[in-house]
């Protein structure tokens, strides 16, 4: 629910109100009254002013602390301001505070348009389609006062209005400028609603056409010019006097006091500075009739000003309704001079009786017709009708946000460039990452061709491995159809890029162990070639060939079974050195042996290495030499023609006279 | 509304900055996140034994399966007209087939994979040379075992695939002198003759037990 206060100051006492709910169904929940300095209009000065302002702030302190919440609207006295009714030919708010100041400035004598808030409220339409509006300027010393006084106590007033317009606005929230309250007039000419508040120390008064407020105007007197003149004259205290006529005229019968042989308390002292009960006393009597006659004198002059401002108006004769509202709401004479001067009977604007409150009869009785401005103020903030604005410019509201927002935003700007940089910076070095691991490229020339990829993923189908039918890539999920390289493909084009080499280790891994179950296969099963054993056994024996000129293979067994493969060569050799080149031989294997492609193992510990036989008939023959039978061992698995091996063109050198017997080479035709 | 209405740049800077920043910070976490993961997924792909080093193991192991599939080919079902075929084609116009003996059915011997948990049976098919004084060259040996494992075919691409065929044993002596087969050590000549005698020539290829069998 939306609450919000209002504050009155008032010329005698403070009144703030807090009111919840909306314009339509508004609840009074508190109300807090103090009692504002006393002083005479005529004779504020700075320190009045400063004093009361202080009361004001104190005031509103107390009734946040009694726990009212809500915005605060102040009530600023029309009586300090300077109204102004202009005709402006255009339309448009915007349009007409751009020229407001500048419209109004030769409209003010007494200050400078610089040193006043100036704003204004729209009355109706001028002529040839203008605008007519009402135009307020209020000093900015006394507003400036009453804010500092109101940071004094930290409180903050969100909105400074004039007081008449609050009062305009709960008159018309209550009802009073509805058609049928006012009688019909017996003429065409528009009937005029005043509104009458009449305080201690001014009057205001409002025009009201319908339910647009027409004129307003101030008037610089009150009822409390009559205890003014009594404590003037019988040396009273003003808080004493004010007492003595009120009891005067409530019992019709003069009053007789006892007081403090001392000149008065200064004003605004209040009952801080009350004189000690030891102090010498002397007995006053004041008169009914005196007092009578102070307050008819203060009539008749309210008479007479009121007179003159209807007739200046030129709305006297249209007037079909008066409501007042203030302290004097209720005094009959009071009453029977306004029934005289407007010729109307005037009618209490009873703004309670609208509103939900929990304040008891007598209170409700005694602050009735002294709230209607402090409830107007508050119901601006629920919706009311707009009035003026007086925090403007040097007054405007500053709050903590307000204060910071220009440092802050830079701050947000610095941040947000910085988080630009900085993410961009990063987005760069993702983007990067991703082109290294395997992002997407569409060809946009086609872009219905298969999708392709960046980085470790081109490199891992770049050679069609996938995609060739010999290695069959695929495998049947336990559930769904059939995955294959396309589905694989479309998963990568989905999935993140960091993802994408796991998810194709993943799919491979599934392809790879299905094929395996389903085939029996785990492991190459390949069997050894022993075409590829006995080439390298060639190709051991031509390099050392030159070396061991005139060897002679007799016999060459070999057995590819496992797990003791073997190769058994007998050799012989002739001449003296037989046994030489034999160590060169065996060297010549040794050596083949100890690259990682040999089919040969190296010579296990227990093998002789080579098993000699002499020659038997060296004596008949006449040649010594003899035959070496050799064992080399081969290895349970190796590369066939591996890159050591010079098979390839060693072994074409050697069979290149068996060429045409090869099958492949049209051989055997 | 009324916020919308005393809405200035400052406001509007503030205003953007506070939608944009948790935005951003989003966004940044996200990216830090996305790198991280991007990070540690070229670490896991480019490390030994790595997923990419995974992959290449894979694709062998696919290939493996490739490779050693039950095969159907004619030299699986028909191993008699396969080597009679590789063989005459070494031998030219001057072996006959009446000159070697080849097996019916290719004998089926347990295949011994050591440690490994593969099965696999060896089935083994002889060459018998049955003329005693047949005497062929080294290079027609080599002929013949070159077209027995590689699979070449007369007239036919040298590419095609390799032959499942390997040789599995074989006993030759030279038969330049009878002395020489003998257990006697005379002395060679001293120079063979390029003429052998094929004793034994096994072939055999490898075929995988399913699980259970």
């Amino acid at each position: 629910m939306v609450r919000s206060i209002g504050i009155d100051p008032g010329d005698q006492t403070v009144k703030v109100v807090e009111l919840e709910g909306s314009y339509r169904k508004t609840r009074l929940l508190r109300v807090h009254t103090a009692r504002a300095a006393a002083q005479s209009v005529a004779t504020q000065s700075l320190a009045d002013v400063g004093a009361k302002a202080e009361v004001v702030a104190a005031a509103t302190r107390a009734a946040l602390d009694e726990g009212m919440r809500g915005e605060l609207t102040l009530g600023h006295p029309l009586r300090e301001a300077v109204l102004r009714v202009i005709e402006l030919p255009f339309k448009g708010r915007d349009a007409i505070r751009k020229v407001v100041k500048s419209e109004i400035e030769g409209e003010i004598h007494s200050h400078s348009v610089d040193d006043m808030i100036v704003d204004f409220h729209e009355i109706g339409e001028g002529a040839e389609g203008g605008t007519r509006v009402m135009v307020a300027s209020v000093p900015k010393p006394g507003l400036r006062t009453q804010l500092d006084a109101f940071s004094g106590q930290s409180v903050e007033v969100e909105t400074i209005d004039i007081d008449a317009m609050a009062l305009w606005r709960a008159a018309q929230w209550a009802g009073a400028f509805k058609a049928g309250d006012a009688a019909a007039p017996a003429d065409s000419s528009p009937t005029v609603t005043a509104v009458l508040d009449l305080g201690a120390r001014s009057v205001k008064m409002l025009l009201v056409q319908g339910e647009r407020l027409v004129e307003m105007r101030a008037l610089r007197i009150g009822d409390a010019v009559v205890a003014d003149e009594v404590a003037r004259r019988h040396g009273l205290d003003a808080a004493v006097a004010r007492e003595v006529v009120r009891a005067c005229l409530d019992e019709g019968a003069d009053q007789r006091l006892e007081v403090a042989d001392a000149l008065p308390a200064p004003a605004g002292a209040g009952e801080a500075t009350a004189p000690s009960e030891d102090a010498p006393k002397r007995a006053v009597v004041v008169t009914h009739a005196e007092v009578h006659e102070a307050q008819t004198s203060y009539l008749q002059r309210l008479a007479r000003e009121l007179a003159r401002y209807l007739t200046s108006s030129g709305k006297a004769s249209q007037i079909r309704a008066l409501w007042i509202t203030g302290g004097a709401v209720r005094s009959p004479r009071t009453k029977a001079m306004l029934e005289e001067v407007f010729g109307v009977e005037p009618r209490e604007l009873d703004l309670l009786s609208h509103l939900q409150h929990d304040l008891d009869a007598a209170t409700a009785a005694e602050l009735g017709p002294r709230l209607a401005t402090a409830i107007g103020l508050a119901l601006g903030r629920l919706g009311g009708p707009a009035g003026f604005n007086l925090r403007q410019e040097d007054l405007l509201l500053t709050r903590g946000f307000e204060r910071i927002k220009f440092p802050l935003a830079i701050t947000c700007m610095v941040a947000l460039l910085a988080l630009f940089v900085h993410a961009n910076r990063r987005s760069i070095e993702l983007k990067n990452l991703e082109l290294e691991i395997g992002s997407t490229y569409v060809d946009k020339t086609n872009p219905k061709a298969m999708p392709v990829f960046h980085g470790m993923l081109n490199r891992v189908f770049s050679n069609k491995w996938f995609e060739d039918p010999v290695n069959d890539f695929h495998y049947v999920p336990s559930k769904g159809k059939e995955y294959r390289y396309k589905d694989l493909i479309a998963e990568l084009v989905q999935a993140d890029v960091h993802r994408r080499i796991m998810i194709v280790r993943d799919r491979l891994k599934l392809a790879a162990d299905q094929k395996q179950k389903e085939s029996g296969v785990y492991e190459d099963i390949s069997l050894e070639s022993g075409l590829a054993v006995l080439v390298r056994l060639s190709e051991i024996l031509l390099a050392v060939e030159p070396q061991i000129k005139g060897y002679l293979v007799t016999r060459l067994e070999l057995n590819m079974k496992a797990p003791n493969r073997k190769l058994e060569m007998t050799v012989a050799f002739r001449g003296e050195d037989c046994r030489n080149k034999m160590s060169v031989l065996r060297a010549a294997i040794d050596e083949d042996c100890a690259k990682p492609d040999s089919p040969f193992e190296p010579l296990h510990k227990n093998d002789d290495g080579a098993k000699e036989t002499l020659f038997s008939d060296t004596a008949e023959s006449g040649v010594t030499g003899a035959y070496f039978k050799v064992l080399i061992r081969i290895k349970d698995s190796f590369r066939p023609f591996g890159p050591s091996s010079v098979a390839l063109g060693a072994a074409d050198e050697k069979l290149a006279p068996a060429k045409s017997q090869l099958a492949g080479t049209g051989g055997g035709k | 509304m009324r916020f919308l209405r005393s809405l200035d740049l400052y406001k509007f800077i503030v205003l953007l900055a506070a939608v944009l920043l948790p935005l951003g910070w989003w966004w940044m976490r996200s990216l830090d996140e996305s790198i991280r993961l991007c990070r540690q997924a070229i670490a896991e792909a480019t490390k030994p034994g790595g997923f990419l080093e995974q992959i290449g193991n894979l694709q062998k192991k696919v290939e493996v399966v490739v490779v050693n599939r039950f095969n159907t080919s004619d030299a699986i079902n028909e191993p008699r007209i396969y080597f009679q075929n590789q063989i005459l084609a070494a031998g030219g116009t001057t072996l006959k087939s009446d000159d070697f003996g080849l097996p019916t059915d290719p004998k089926d011997e347990p295949a011994w994979m050591g440690t490994s948990p593969q099965k696999a049976s060896d089935l083994v098919a002889e060459v018998t040379w049955k003329r005693t004084d047949l005497k062929v060259p080294m290079g027609f040996i080599y002929a013949v075992l070159f077209n027995a494992e590689s699979g070449a075919r007369v007239g036919g691409n040298q590419q095609g695939q390799q032959s499942v065929w390997k040789l599995r044993e074989l006993s030759i002596v030279n038969a330049t002198d009878e002395r020489l087969t003998g257990s006697g050590s005379k002395t060679p000549p001293a120079e063979l003759r390029d003429d052998w005698s094929i004793k034994t020539m096994k072939f055999a290829r490898r075929e995988p037990r399913k699980q259970g069998n």
